[in-house]
């Protein structure tokens, strides 16, 4: 499938800050792209930007091949939840997506089914006519959920879409995304949550101080790996976790640790030369984790 | 949309608690003029002392005096929550998301601002008429050049003058929306709103300053009591008219050029 989202170089700097430093970006039609980065790389202000909320200083990029910011013809296409819901806390939650929806030019008589299917389907049509300010943080996460799949956008733009929701609500709306995208939607999520990227999506992007320094398919960047994880059983463990190097864990059976491919053989040949007893050694998947951890660094630095 | 945003202005529980306190104004003036008098030898704001020969004149004292401060004290609330009242809540950019451009948005805002100005000064003129038919007699009156005109004339004249002060409103409207769309507090908006306001009439009142009244907000705020002459004498009303006029053009080219090229970051 074509590329949804084509971005290249796109720069922006908030005084003088430097939110985005040169973002470039393909996201592929019919995936679940995970924007993978710690708080304050610049995800959501990527997002924004590919919104036409905030205006890039430098840079280019197409949604659904019309040109941001202004999107002519595209909007009505695009769902989007973007840094938690926003709405009129002294409407009810139908009042509010009825003003989403006249501000969508959706004719009026439309509105109700419209409105009653995408309640239904984020589990909140007994909330319907409740005015949203009664409403708890992971409600509010619904109904903005509710909006963005509203008007049956082809592509979902989502910020931290599982904020505020308890484990039950995270696993509900994983299965809905998983449901839009069988459905043959492209869904964008950010996410800081690693485990949730890697239970859902098809592509990942690593974002890091207002770059992307790496995306594609989870399986080519597994792939391209030039670490992989090791393991290795055999006798005595804590021999053999004495020997190798970059530890990660020493299991009951078996030691894990993270090498370049080359270093294998004399890997080998060293465990043997000292009498180990080696049962096994393979390589296991690196998870997103690692693979991220491997790119952006670890700690909690934020520009 | 245009009918949305005015559906929004209007089922805020704040709007009704406004409305409410402008429509109990005129009744407290009725009242009080009902139980005290009027001024003796008719002194007071204008038409004050007129208010117990005739009801007509109750609305148009509640005009008179709401006119220069609390209308467009209750307008800049409105107007400085138009734009920034969604962007506190975070829905401005879901108006943005769904696809409103960012020019029919701020239309949108702008129109309910201004009908809830014309409303505020409709209330105001209707509650007064009801109480002033109550409290005072309400046969033939007197106008200001001294003519005995039909009651029918005297109503006709208070909606007059009820359209005349909404649109006097329209002055603060355009300041309150520009304002509004480049903050994302309401009550920011609102207070340099009245800032503005209060700052055109202190200047106003300024003698060495009267090069300047032509163009100042309040300068012909009210010109409205000129139509209660026979005939009415309309040069006051239309000077006050162009001006509004002029302010809405500064400020509304202030408001579009600001928010369609502002980031959205709320």
């Amino acid at each position: 499938m074509n590329d949804v989202i084509v971005a290249e170089g796109i720069t922006k700097a908030f005084g003088r800050a430097r939110a985005l430093d040169g973002v470039n970006l393909r996201v592929p039609g019919g995936s679940i792209f995970g924007f993978l980065g710690p708080n304050g790389s610049g995800k959501t202000t990527t997002l924004r930007v590919l919104l036409g909320l905030v205006l890039a200083d430098e840079g280019r990029a197409n949604v659904l091949g019309a040109s941001v910011p202004r999107l002519r013809g595209v909007r009505h296409r695009i769902g989007a939840l973007v840094e938690g819901p926003g709405y009129v806390p002294y409407l009810s939650a139908r009042a509010n997506l009825e003003r989403f929806l006249a501000a969508r030019s959706i004719p009026r008589r439309q509105w109700s089914s419209l409105i009653d299917r995408a309640l239904e389907r984020v589990g909140l049509q007994a909330a319907a006519e409740r005015k949203v300010g009664r409403f708890s943080l992971g409600m509010r996460q619904r109904l903005g959920l509710a909006q963005a799949i509203l008007t049956d956008a082809e592509l979902l733009i989502l910020d931290e879409p599982t904020n505020g929701l308890d484990p039950a609500g995270m696993r509900e709306v994983r299965r809905l995304l998983a449901a839009l995208q069988g459905e043959g939607r492209t869904v964008v999520l950010s996410t800081h949550l690693l485990s949730e990227a890697e239970q859902l999506c098809t592509h990942v992007a690593f974002m890091s101080t207002g770059r992307v320094v790496r995306d594609g398919s989870i399986s080519q960047l597994r792939e391209g790996s030039s670490v992989l994880r090791w393991r290795v059983r055999g006798r005595p463990l804590q021999a053999i976790a004495s020997l190798v190097p970059s530890v990660r864990t020493v299991a009951a059976d078996a030691v894990e640790f993270d090498a370049q491919r080359e270093e294998i053989p004399a890997l080998v040949a060293a465990l043997v030369a000292r009498g180990i007893e080696l049962e096994e050694v393979t390589t296991v998947l690196p998870s997103l984790e690692d693979l991220f951890l491997a790119e952006v660094g670890e700690g909690f630095d934020v520009r | 949309m245009f009918a949305d945003e005015i559906a929004r202005v209007f089922r805020r529980p704040r709007t009704a608690v406004i409305l409410s306190l402008l429509a109990l104004l005129p009744v407290v003036l009725g009242v009080v003029v009902k139980v005290a008098g009027g001024p003796r030898n008719g002194g007071g704001p204008p038409f004050f002392a007129d208010i117990t020969h005739n009801a007509v004149f109750l609305p148009a004292a509640a005009l008179a005096t709401m006119g220069t401060l609390v209308l467009p004290l209750a307008v800049a609330i409105v107007a400085g929550d138009a734009v920034a009242g969604d962007a506190a809540n975070g829905s401005l950019r879901y108006l943005l998301l769904a696809g409103a451009s960012r020019t029919r948005v701020l239309a949108a805002k702008g129109v309910a601002a201004l009908v809830f100005a014309f409303v505020s000064a409709f209330v105001v003129a209707l509650v007064g008429l009801v109480v002033g038919f109550v409290l005072f007699p309400h046969g033939a009156l007197v106008t200001l050049s001294g003519q005995q005109v039909s009651v029918a004339r005297g109503v006709a004249d208070v909606l007059a003058s009820a359209l005349v002060v909404g649109a006097s409103l329209v002055g603060v409207v355009a300041v309150g929306v520009a304002i509004s769309a480049v903050t994302a507090s309401p009550l920011t908006a609102t207070a340099i709103t009245l800032a503005i306001v209060i700052a055109t009439e202190v200047i106003g009142a300024v003698p060495q300053l009267a090069v300047v009244r032509p163009v100042l907000l309040s300068t012909y705020w009210g010109a409205f009591v000129n139509l209660f002459r026979s005939p009415a004498y309309l040069v006051p009303v239309l000077k006050d008219l162009a001006e509004q006029a002029g302010w809405l053009v500064v400020w509304g080219v202030a408001a579009f050029s600001s928010f369609l090229n502002r980031d959205i970051v709320v």
